[in-house]
């Protein structure tokens, strides 16, 4: 799975039985995160290596900062390789259109602006 | 010695052979097809890709009045080049042409232009006339069966009879018969050409005009050398007891099958160093196969038991050899005229390839049949023994019957090869539909030749947003058309040496508005998706 730029912070869940692999490259410019350190480098794609069967579904986590763009959609291309075949979840719609006419988009993140609170 | 001189004269007749062509195919037009034009011209220039023979142009307004014909027409090696008269009026005009190309096939075709005003409708090919296209196929399949019976039968009385007394006598008869009529049906087919080259009906036999035209092309070589060889084959016949003799009906056996190379889409097609012999050596290995039938048929019904198996396991050893040959010639032959797997099921030469093989298929299974069942059984003089062997021969005549007249046919039809030659060429020069669209930051255009409901090349370019060339992972294709309710057709271009991410194909097999969406893969994450909107006619 590609992280998309401004997603910061990634943490994937280790799961029993499978490879976790993170990958990591340099920001162009550091970033000062919200604690006053200074974070230079970020995840860029995180990969599970690991027997799934297709009469089974499992759940893989991340933890991650989004970043402070309300209203914006953020997409995670991912790439499922199986036995047999590849699947690349990775369409991301044009302009006009929507995820229904995509055989295969990519799985997305809408960012909503913070609830107010009463 | 005397095998050693026939088998020279093999490879010094295909060394005289022309050099590659395929099916001539009009490159330029000028004006071009479809053209607007401010001012009348003042000639029209057909350009094909090799010298052409013009059997007829014609200039016509839409409404068909002729106002040009081919009289004032000159041919300059692949330009053919019709003068107009002075300040046309302002009308839509039709060029209706009929070439005759190197490998012997007429194209006919017909473009438009317009002075002054816009072109209306789609312009109507002559039709070809139905008896005289079927005609040339039967011709044809029949003038192949008595080649290569009557070539085939002096190869076998020299391999497997030695050209043994009696054989020599019996086979005489097979050979004058088939002989003779192979030089009839040659010059019939000679005739049944030349009306096919004119668009004529069968009545144009009569007419001088049509053997004249036959004579001009290249066909009229193939037919001039066969008869060569069957005339020396026929020469020799009656003393065939002398050793001289026999080294020219073989020669001439040689010769007359050699002619095949010289001609044909088959022989003229790239690459040439495999083409320009396989193509007879194919015929030849078939010819002593087919002209062997009736010598071991003659055999089994006269000879003592011993003496006809002797003949039958003496042909069986040759055979394997010749069968064997003639089957990896013809893989060869059909992987270079099929070029794309696919396009054995799309096209028509690819459903008549198919019935031929199946055909094979069965042939090799009567000829297994033979050699490891009834041959044995010839040993031992078992009472039906004799019969067996007959009746297995007569089932492999009637094979070969199917076997060459789906030859023949084969002979007719344009092959994938040159239908994906004509289109490339047509993706390179200018092809008929080109669009660009962005998406994600890349550029990416698509090319259609000749956007016609048939065969056509597809051609995806693409480029980065600062107009560098992209080489995607993998291109591929989804091709519908809503409107007739045919669902997304799933293919993938290959990357060509050129660059571009071509695919051939049958796929848009109707005319309308197509939806061509292009999927290219950059890397694992990036797949920029486009869609064009195609109309094919």
């Amino acid at each position: 799975m590609r992280i998309p730029d401004g997603v910061l912070g990634v943490k994937p869940q280790p799961k029993h039985g499978w490879e976790l692999a993170i990958q990591k490259e340099k920001l162009k410019t550091p970033i000062v995160d919200s604690h006053g350190r200074t974070i230079t480098e970020a995840v860029v794609e995180v990969t599970w290596t690991g027997k799934l069967l297709d009469e089974n579904f499992d759940q893989f986590g991340m933890h991650m900062k989004l970043p402070n763009k309300p209203g914006e959609t953020l997409y995670f291309p991912t790439v499922q390789e199986c036995e047999r075949g590849v699947h690349r979840w990775i369409e991301i719609p044009a302009a006009g259109k929507s995820r229904s006419d995509y055989k295969e988009p990519a799985p997305f993140l809408k960012l909503l602006p913070k609830a107010q609170r009463h | 010695m005397a095998r050693f001189v026939a088998f020279i004269l093999f490879p010094l007749l295909l060394a005289a052979g022309h050099p590659a062509h395929a099916h001539a195919v009009l490159v330029e037009t000028v004006p071009a097809d479809g053209a607007v034009l401010a001012d009348p011209p003042r000639e029209v220039i057909l350009r094909f890709n090799e010298p052409v023979a013009l059997v007829t142009v014609r200039v016509l307004v839409i409404d068909a009045r002729p106002i040009a014909d081919g009289a004032r027409a000159q041919v300059e090696n692949e330009a053919v080049v019709l003068p107009l008269p002075p300040d046309l009026p302002h009308a839509t005009y039709v060029v209706s042409y009929r070439v005759i190309s190197l490998d012997s096939h007429a194209i006919a075709g017909a473009i438009m232009f317009s002075v002054g005003d816009a072109p209306a409708g789609d312009v109507r090919l002559e039709a070809e006339d139905l008896a005289t296209v079927l005609s040339l196929a039967a011709t044809r399949a029949l003038f192949l069966a008595a080649l290569l019976i009557a070539t085939g039968a002096i190869l076998a009385l020299w391999l497997v009879a030695d050209f043994a007394g009696d054989f020599v006598r019996r086979g005489r008869r097979t050979v004058l018969l088939a002989g003779l009529a192979a030089l009839l049906l040659g010059a019939l087919l000679l005739g049944v050409a030349g009306c096919n080259f004119a668009g004529v009906p069968l009545t144009g036999l009569a007419d001088a005009a049509t053997w004249r035209l036959a004579l001009s092309a290249a066909l009229a070589q193939t037919l001039a050398v066969a008869g060569a060889g069957l005339t020396l084959m026929l020469a020799a016949l009656p003393r065939l007891e002398h050793g001289s003799n026999r080294l020219v009906a073989v020669a001439g056996s040689l010769i007359a099958l050699g002619s095949l190379a010289l001609t044909g889409h088959a022989a003229t097609a790239a690459p040439q160093w495999l083409m320009r012999w396989a193509v007879p050596l194919h015929a030849l290995c078939a010819a002593f196969w087919l002209g062997a039938l009736p010598l071991l048929a003659a055999a089994v019904r006269t000879e003592p038991p011993e003496r006809a198996h002797r003949y039958a396991v003496r042909f069986s050893a040759y055979a394997l050899v010749a069968v064997t040959t003639m089957l990896a010639l013809g893989l060869a032959l059909a992987i270079v005229q099929v070029e794309h797997l696919a396009l054995m099921w799309q096209t028509a030469y690819g459903i008549v390839l198919q019935c031929k093989l199946a055909a094979i298929a069965l042939l090799l299974a009567v000829a297994a049949y033979n050699k490891w069942h009834a041959t044995p059984l010839l040993a031992d003089d078992s009472p039906g023994a004799r019969a067996i062997f007959r009746r297995a021969i007569y089932a492999e005549y009637l094979l070969f019957a199917g076997i060459i007249a789906f030859t023949a046919m084969l002979g007719e039809i344009e092959p994938p090869r040159a239908q994906v030659e004509r289109d490339a060429r047509a993706l390179t020069g200018g092809a008929d539909f080109t669009e660009s669209r962005t998406q994600a930051g890349y550029r990416i255009t698509l090319s259609v030749a000749p956007a016609r409901a048939g065969h056509n090349a597809l051609a995806i370019d693409m480029t980065d947003a600062d107009g560098r060339t992209v080489t995607p992972r993998e291109v591929a294709l989804e091709l519908s058309l809503p409107a007739a309710g045919i669902e997304p057709l799933r293919r993938h271009a290959q990357h060509h040496a050129s660059g571009r991410f071509i695919h051939h194909g049958n796929d848009l097999a109707r005319a309308g508005r197509w939806r061509i969406e292009v999927h290219a893969l950059i890397d694992d994450f990036t797949k920029p998706i486009v869609t064009f909107d195609v109309p094919i006619r």
